[in-house]
Order: C-alpha cells, then sequence, then structure tokens
C-alpha cells in the first residue's frame, strides 16, 4: 500500500477499489512489522484511526468527500497537540500532557478527512537527540537501524522510508524536516515562514519554527500543503497570503526556469562526499538538458547564517525552557540539557547582531532570487551516519546538514531524495523557493524526483543494512 | 571581539553567564560545556563586524517583492 500514491489511493476509494478501512489496517500491519525495530511511533492511536477510517467510508458512500485527504493514514510528529492524545514532547517533563485541543494543522488534517495513526518520535524538545536516556527509544533509519534517521522530526522521517504512512508531519527550526528527509530518503517541505499555522504546537524557537510534513513523494507533500497551508489570525506570525494551487502547476517542467547554485556553501566543505557532490551535480546537467538555466552565484558565508540560526534558536529555545532548567534541570535528556544551556552563553548584543544579520541575509538571499526562481544546494554533506560514530562538539561549526540558512531566511525549502549513494544510503539536495512561491519549488522538487529516477527506488525492505 | 579566550578566562566568563542564568552545572558535565562554550564564543565573534545601519531588526521578514530590498 505505501507505494500507492495519496492521489491514487483517493482514486481507488472513489471508485470503490479499495476503502480507508483497508488502507488503514494496511498501515497498521506495516506498524507492526516494521516499527519493533524503527521506533518510530511513540503513541499508536489504532482505535482513533480505525474510527476515522470507518467514518471516512461512511462518508464518501453517503456521497461527502472531504477531498484529495479523505481517507488517507498519516501520522503527527509529537508535538503536534491532539485533543484527549497525550503529546509528550518526547520528554520525561511532559508524559502525562493530554492536550484539551487539536493543533490547527491536526484540526485542518481531520477535517480534510485524514486518518490518525499516532504520534511520531522526535528528538527531546525537537532538539536533544538521538538519545538513549529518554522515556522512548529514539526512532531509528529503515535503510539500516543501525543507522540515525536525523532529526528532530526522527519518527516522521523512519514512518515514511519504512511505508508506515505516506504523510507525516514535521517540524523545521534548523533543518529538523529536512534532516530525516535526506537521510531517510524522504521529501520534506519546510514551507515560508507564516504560511503554515505553528498554533498548538509546542516550540523550540519561534522565529524559525515552521511546520511542514515529510512525504513519500512530491505530488504528496503538494497535497497535504493544500490542506494545510493558510492565514491564521490566532498565529502570531502567520502570514496573510493568498495560497494557490500546489498541483495544477507540478507537471510543467522547469524549460525556461531559472536556478541558482550557492556552490560555495558545499563544494569547499571538508566532509563533503563525493556521491552527495556527484548527486548534485548530475542532477544540475540533468535540469539544463531539461531546459532550465543553472548557474553558479555566489551568497554570503555559510558559517555567517549557521552562527546567526545557531545564535537566536539557543536563545530562543533557552527563554522557553528557562523555568524548567532551573528547577528540575536533571529531568532533561542529558543531550537537550547539553544543547540548550548554550542559550545562556548568548549576551543581549549577541541577540542583537544576530538579528541584524539575519536582515541583510534575508535580503541577500531574496535579492538572488530576484534574479532566479529557485536555489539548488545541499541538504545534508553525507549519507546517514550510525548511532556510535564519535560524537562532534556539542557546538562545532560544521555540521553535516546545511538547512539553517533557510529557517534564517524563512524561505521555502524542499528536500529531495536524488538516489542511492555507494553505500546504498539515499542521497538528495534541497531547492529553495522565493517567499510564498512553494508552488514553484514544488514543481522543481517534482521535475527532480523524475530526472532522478527516484520515484522507481523501492523503500528498504525490513532486512535492509545499507552502509 | 575575536580573541579566543583563555581556558581561565573561559572558565570565568562560563561560571559568571551560567550562573546568572540560574545553572547549576554538574561537574561531570563542566569539563564538556566548557569546551563547547569556548567553541560557541569564537563562532559568534563572527556577527560582530561593523554593519551599516540598515541593518536593523525591524521586518526581518517583509512581503516585498524578492529582491526589492537590494
Amino acid at each position: 500500500m505505501s507505494e500507492i500514491s495519496i492521489a491514487e489511493a483517493g482514486r481507488k476509494l472513489r471508485a470503490g477499489e479499495t476503502t480507508s478501512v483497508a488502507l488503514t489496517q494496511a498501515a497498521l500491519d506495516c506498524i507492526a512489522d516494521r516499527d519493533p525495530a524503527v521506533n518510530a511511533f511513540i503513541t499508536l492511536t489504532t482505535e482513533r484511526a480505525m474510527a476515522d477510517a470507518r467514518r471516512a467510508d461512511a462518508e464518501l458512500a453517503a456521497g461527502k468527500d472531504r477531498g484529495p485527504f479523505h481517507g488517507i493514514p498519516y501520522g503527527l510528529k509529537d508535538i503536534y497537540d491532539t485533543a484527549g492524545i497525550r503529546t509528550t514532547c518526547h520528554s520525561r517533563l511532559r508524559m502525562d500532557v493530554v492536550p484539551e485541543a487539536d493543533s490547527v494543522v491536526a484540526t485542518k488534517l481531520a477535517e480534510a478527512g485524514g486518518v490518525l495513526m499516532g504520534k511520531l518520535a522526535t528528538h527531546e524538545f525537537a532538539i536533544g537527540g538521538p538519545s538513549m536516556d529518554l522515556p522512548f527509544p529514539p526512532a531509528r533509519n529503515p535503510w539500516n537501524p543501525d543507522y540515525i534517521p536525523a532529526g528532530s522530526s526522527s519518527g516522521s522521517g523512519a514512518a515514511i522510508a519504512s511505508g508506515m504512512v505516506r504523510m507525516a508531519m514535521g517540524s523545521d527550526t534548523g533543518g529538523s524536516i529536512r534532516n530525516p528527509a535526506a537521510f531517510c530518503g524522504t521529501v520534506g517541505l519546510k514551507p515560508t515562514y507564516g504560511r503554515v499555522s505553528r498554533r498548538g504546537v509546542f516550540p523550540l524557537s519561534t522565529t524559525l519554527d515552521h511546520c511542514g510534513p515529510l512525504t513519500r513523494s512530491v505530488e504528496d507533500a503538494a497535497i497535504t500543503m493544500q490542506i494545510i497551508a493558510g492565514c491564521d489570525p490566532l498565529d502570531p506570525a502567520s502570514a496573510n497570503v493568498p495560497v494557490p494551487d500546489y498541483l495544477s502547476g507540478l507537471e510543467k517542467g522547469v524549460a525556461g526556469l531559472r536556478i541558482g547554485v550557492p556552490r560555495a556553501f558545499f563544494a569547499g566543505v571538508s566532509n563533503l562526499m563525493d556521491d552527495v557532490r556527484d548527486g548534485i551535480d548530475g542532477i544540475i546537467a540533468k535540469l539544463r538538458d531539461a531546459g532550465a538555466v543553472v548557474e553558479d552565484i555566489v551568497l554570503p558565508d555559510y558559517d555567517l547564517f549557521s552562527t546567526c540560526g545557531r545564535v537566536i534558536m539557543l536563545t530562543e529555545a533557552f527563554a522557553i525552557h528557562q523555568e524548567d532548567f532551573r528547577t528540575r534541570p536533571m529531568d532533561f535528556g542529558r543531550m537537550t540539557y547539553d544543547r540548550l544551556v548554550g542559550g545562556s552563553y548568548v549576551t543581549g548584543p549577541d541577540l542583537i547582531q544576530a538579528l541584524r544579520v539575519r536582515r541583510e541575509l534575508t535580503d541577500a538571499v531574496n535579492g538572488a532570487l530576484a534574479h532566479y526562481d529557485a536555489l539548488i544546494t545541499a541538504s545534508s554533506l553525507v549519507t546517514a551516519t550510525r548511532f556510535d560514530d564519535p560524537p562532534r562538539s556539542l557546538m562545532a561549526a560544521a555540521g553535516p546538514n546545511q538547512n539553517m540558512p533557510f529557517n534564517v531566511t524563512g524561505s521555502p525549502a524542499l528536500a529531495v531524495p536524488t538516489g542511492l549513494a555507494k553505500n546504498g544510503l539515499p542521497i538528495g539536495l534541497q531547492v529553495v523557493g522565493r517567499p510564498f512561491e512553494e508552488a514553484t519549488t514544488l514543481r522543481i522538487g517534482r521535475a527532480i524526483e523524475k530526472l532522478s529516477g527516484w520515484e522507481n527506488i523501492p523503500l528498504p525492505a525490513k532486512e535492509s543494512r545499507a552502509g | 571581539m575575536t580573541e579566543t579566550l583563555s581556558l581561565e578566562a573561559a572558565e570565568a566568563e562560563f561560571d559568571m553567564m551560567t550562573t546568572r542564568a540560574g545553572i547549576a552545572v554538574p561537574a561531570d558535565r563542566r569539563p564538556a560545556l566548557l569546551e563547547a562554550f569556548r567553541d560557541f564564543r569564537e563562532q559568534i565573534a563572527l556577527l560582530h563586524t561593523r554593519r551599516s545601519h540598515v541593518a536593523e531588526i525591524s521586518n526581518i521578514f517583509t512581503l516585498a517583492k524578492a529582491g526589492s530590498a537590494k
């Protein structure tokens, strides 16, 4: 069932060739088979899922059609509030938290007829992981459970890559949708800041937080965006910008589009894998053959983006957790503690300088996008790493993921898998669009998906031990 | 602002900042956190170069057409 797209599942539902109950049961069977090794789910909502599915089938039978997500199973990262279902943030501090109301995204997906399968693993409070000292085990990479799926939307990436669901919501503050998408070989979209409501989603860093989907395909992401995008007057950062049709232009290709490549971001970095570099260059060549104009461009130094984003993120995160940090610090997992404490290292002038730099960097990226329809750059410099790889310094500047720049700028950014490295693990890249032009970003991502042949690469089998 | 802190200076600053934030750092975590503190302070120095008055923090995100800020 996992190889049937959301659109195809919808066609089958309406043709009477399957039912939502059958799709849901298939998802439950897959979860029962794969999750003991992958740990994608913290809370499985079987009864809720079957009730959602039965209602979806009954409504379709009665002629009530809620649209393309009607009857489709999905998951939510366990930082999205769900009424009556615990929302733990993968943390000992929130084991008994049962929200009274749904997050806005959960409400929209339910109103669209979606079938909630459960709540998915994350790094603690979307920052501390992968960790073995939390109340739930860390999610593992379906391509090889000895490897990390990256995070913080780790369960979301693992659930998609193991075929449990076609769509799982994540959140992205410094790459937390695109990191697991890169390591697990899924599509991951961080929409423009303000495009999707964050109300009811536990914050990490409010000026950098974005909600978005991880999916099996670009089309699945476009369908999801059509449901979750839109202004929310009660989210202070929500933008009142019209929501376009994300699907109608998806297959238009890239002929005539202009794409910039900030090559210095990744090309000279010492830990860039040859397969990742070759994969990006191969896609660029195919985009040119397909009629796109692709040119190298120069942006400010990557380290400036990275430092700017991390100063803001750690300061805002520390402010959010300060009271618990003072009163019950040992209830945080060790990695969460060690990262959050970095917020106390930032002075007032540091933060103000970071915000001023942010303005400059945002102008620089938007300035480049005045001349290009999108940018292409690396998402991760490497394939997935092992759980037992030596940890980097807690504050090391050069991590393997290069996603923070577009949290700083608020740009839409789409991680797209493009193939497998020689070690059998996924590689990919990211497409960065103009503010609120997710439709073009998705269109380019769809072209890359086809040009790369990724859509013909099967998901990893249960026995997969790539790497 | 770009100097590398000596270990002694870093320790003093680390203690001052964590104390002011109300944090009692466990002894067994101190060495790794102190190393991270020194790394992070060096990176933060990147932000402290002279900037024009145009670089102000209001309206970081605008709905102006892409590039019009140039």
